[in-house]
């Protein structure tokens, strides 16, 4: 899900071209040369030799965009994030660009650094750059990761305890306020990740990777609130009624709104079935993760390219001025009684949070930002302006 | 779902971004976030959330970039847009003076409402339009000053200013976020505006997401 990350000042490539070749790397890095460094994956079996090394330094091509030669004279083209090897290079498979990260030399100017799936030169065994990571998707895939090792089942049954007893609790949590919602959901969050973690043969390694310290927690996060899902969501709809309720009010009036009304940019207006259609999904999701994931899908196809309306050879931006209105638009239309438990559950119910949460916390905002305003009555107000115009119109 | 580690050495920081309309602040950031090695042909350019990874001579940056509802009728979203952030750029047009006065009310908001714990950098954007000036540079430059910014002087157009004005930003607030990890050292971090989950164990190596990262 995540793309692909590792810490390059750290990779043995990047570790060998700075230390063992101290003038490659000065010139590479005074002149701005492009840089590909192989992921670690990718190094098994690798010849730290100078000759390699020099073929993934990279000096772009004068007038040519996307060309390179590297410092031994090899041709290379990089195109949609891919490196493609021309003359000079004995293999000539595509090889994925991971990720680029911006680098500064001593006077502050920065060279591009490229991670590659695998060395332009120099590999002497294929190597798989992204085996050992296990992407967890489905419900099954959480509970095999979680309960498949040996000890597995005696864990599986302190954890089920747990949850039967918070289950247990919930109802006398009726009434009362969603901090203690969210510090009895916490709570039992750490109880599971400790007795999970008291496994050992996942306790050493989590401890070590912190990539699969990020999986056990979801996994456990995943488990855990989907048994606790309907009634713990049931307490979050009643300490959010109120909010829930005005917004429900105000949008009831609205149901004439048309794309217009909210200043949706007509370029983008293909994009809103696809959207509502995702956002549609969104009570099918019992998981915090499972329901950001999808308002991402949802916010992601209203930014899918767009024909333009008019040739003017620039592709257009799509700003949060545009996406906003987009937004403000689906929740009117998409008659969720409960938008606020919803965010709700997202933003403070998402204990296990990973390296991208930025992004989320970007879909996030937006939604929040759409309730906010469709519940301020600016909407309301705004029709209301329709309205007067069109009766002013007719009374000429 | 997480493919790979996050060292110790990872910053990420969170930058709002700030401006009217027609200040050009979305081809500023689009321009310095531009994938050189992506297809040209693509039609809609997504301007509104934007990562750049950078590496500091070893430190790891990892920078996301939001755009803020900039309309006049989404002022009072703001807030959703720009709490816990580190660092904000506020562009304007040197060659409209109201969008300058408008810099200087989101400044005054900000610090109301973040304190200083937020790093602010200025950017006087479109210098390729010098003969159209309408907002002194030394004047900005000084008030910039005033209010504890630092003053850009760029141009998206011809690419000027735009890498030195980010660079900047993110070694102030790399130097913030030192800072604070200084005072936690010893104290609880109570002020923290996110939730941490802090897994108890017996081995104490077990490292979840600081306030300030």
């Amino acid at each position: 899900m995540d793309l692909y990350d590792e810490d390059l000042s750290e990779n043995k490539f990047f570790r060998s071209l700075a230390d063992k070749f101290p003038n490659l790397f000065d010139v590479a890095t005074c002149n701005r040369c492009t840089i590909c460094v192989p992921c670690v994956g990718s190094l098994l079996g690798f010849k730290f030799s100078k000759e390699n090394i020099d073929s993934h330094v990279l000096v772009p091509v004068e007038e040519k965009p996307c060309c390179f030669v590297t410092v031994n004279g090899k041709e290379l083209t990089i195109q949609s994030n891919v490196v493609t090897r021309g003359n000079g290079f004995t293999l000539t498979d595509p090889i994925p660009v991971l990720f680029e990260e911006t680098f500064f030399n001593a006077n502050d100017e920065s060279y591009m650094v490229l991670c590659i799936a695998q060395p332009l030169d120099g590999a002497t065994a294929v190597g798989d750059s992204q085996s050992k990571d296990s992407v967890l998707n489905s419900f099954t895939d959480y509970t095999t990761f979680l309960w498949g090792e040996t000890g597995g089942e005696k864990n599986k049954k302190l954890v089920d305890q747990a949850i039967g007893s918070f289950i247990g609790r919930l109802h006398h949590l009726e009434r009362e306020s969603l901090t203690k919602h969210i510090d009895a959901t916490s709570d039992l969050f750490t109880k599971a990740m400790q007795i999970v973690l008291k496994n050992r043969h996942l306790k050493k390694p989590a401890f070590q990777d912190s990539a699969l310290m990020e999986n056990v927690k979801i996994a456990v996060e995943a488990y855990v609130l989907h048994c606790v899902y309907k009634p713990l969501f049931a307490g979050i709809c009643s300490c959010l009624a109120a909010h829930d309720e005005q917004l429900n009010k105000i949008t009831r009036n609205l149901h004439e709104l048309q794309l217009r009304d909210v200043g949706v940019r007509l370029e983008f207006c293909r994009n809103i079935p696809r959207a509502r259609k995702e956002l549609g999904y969104l009570m099918s999701y019992s998981t915090p993760l499972g329901k950001l994931n999808c308002l991402k899908r949802a916010v992601r196809s209203l930014m899918q390219p767009v024909q333009r309306a008019n040739q003017t050879g620039n592709p257009l931006a799509l700003t949060t001025d545009d996406l906003l209105p987009m937004l403000i638009f689906l929740v009117v239309k998409m008659e969720m009684p409960n938008w606020w438990a919803n965010l709700t559950y997202m933003t403070s119910f998402h204990f296990a949070k990973s390296s991208n949460h930025d992004e989320y916390g970007f879909y996030l905002a937006c939604l929040e930002a759409a309730l906010e305003h469709v519940g301020a009555g600016q909407m309301e107000a705004l029709m209301d302006g329709v309205e007067t115009a069109q009766a002013c119109f007719f009374s000429q | 779902m997480a493919t790979s580690s996050s060292g110790a050495r990872d910053n990420s920081f969170k930058i709002v971004l700030l401006g009217e309309g027609a200040v050009g602040k979305t081809s500023l950031v689009l321009r310095y976030v531009e994938n050189k090695f992506n297809d040209k042909h693509i039609t809609t350019l997504q301007a509104s959330f934007l990562n750049k990874k950078l590496n500091i001579h070893g430190k790891r940056v990892n920078l996301a970039i939001w755009d803020t509802a900039g309309q006049e009728r989404f002022h009072a979203l703001g807030p959703i847009y720009y709490r816990d952030s580190n660092g904000a750029i506020l562009v304007y047009d040197i060659t409209d003076e109201d969008s300058f006065q408008k810099v200087k009310s989101w400044v005054k908001e900000l610090r109301k409402m973040l304190g200083s714990d937020i790093a602010l950098c200025i950017a006087g954007n479109k210098i390729d339009l010098e003969k159209d000036r309408h907002v002194p540079a030394e004047e900005a430059e000084s008030y910039a000053k005033s209010v504890g910014a630092k003053h850009f002087h760029t141009s998206a157009k011809l690419d000027k200013g735009i890498e030195e004005l980010f660079l900047d930003l993110s070694k102030r607030m790399l130097e913030k976020a030192g800072e604070v990890e200084q005072k936690a050292n010893g104290t609880n971090r109570s002020t923290s505006a996110r939730r941490n989950v802090v897994i108890v164990d017996d081995e104490p190596e077990q490292k979840s997401r600081g306030c300030c990262s």
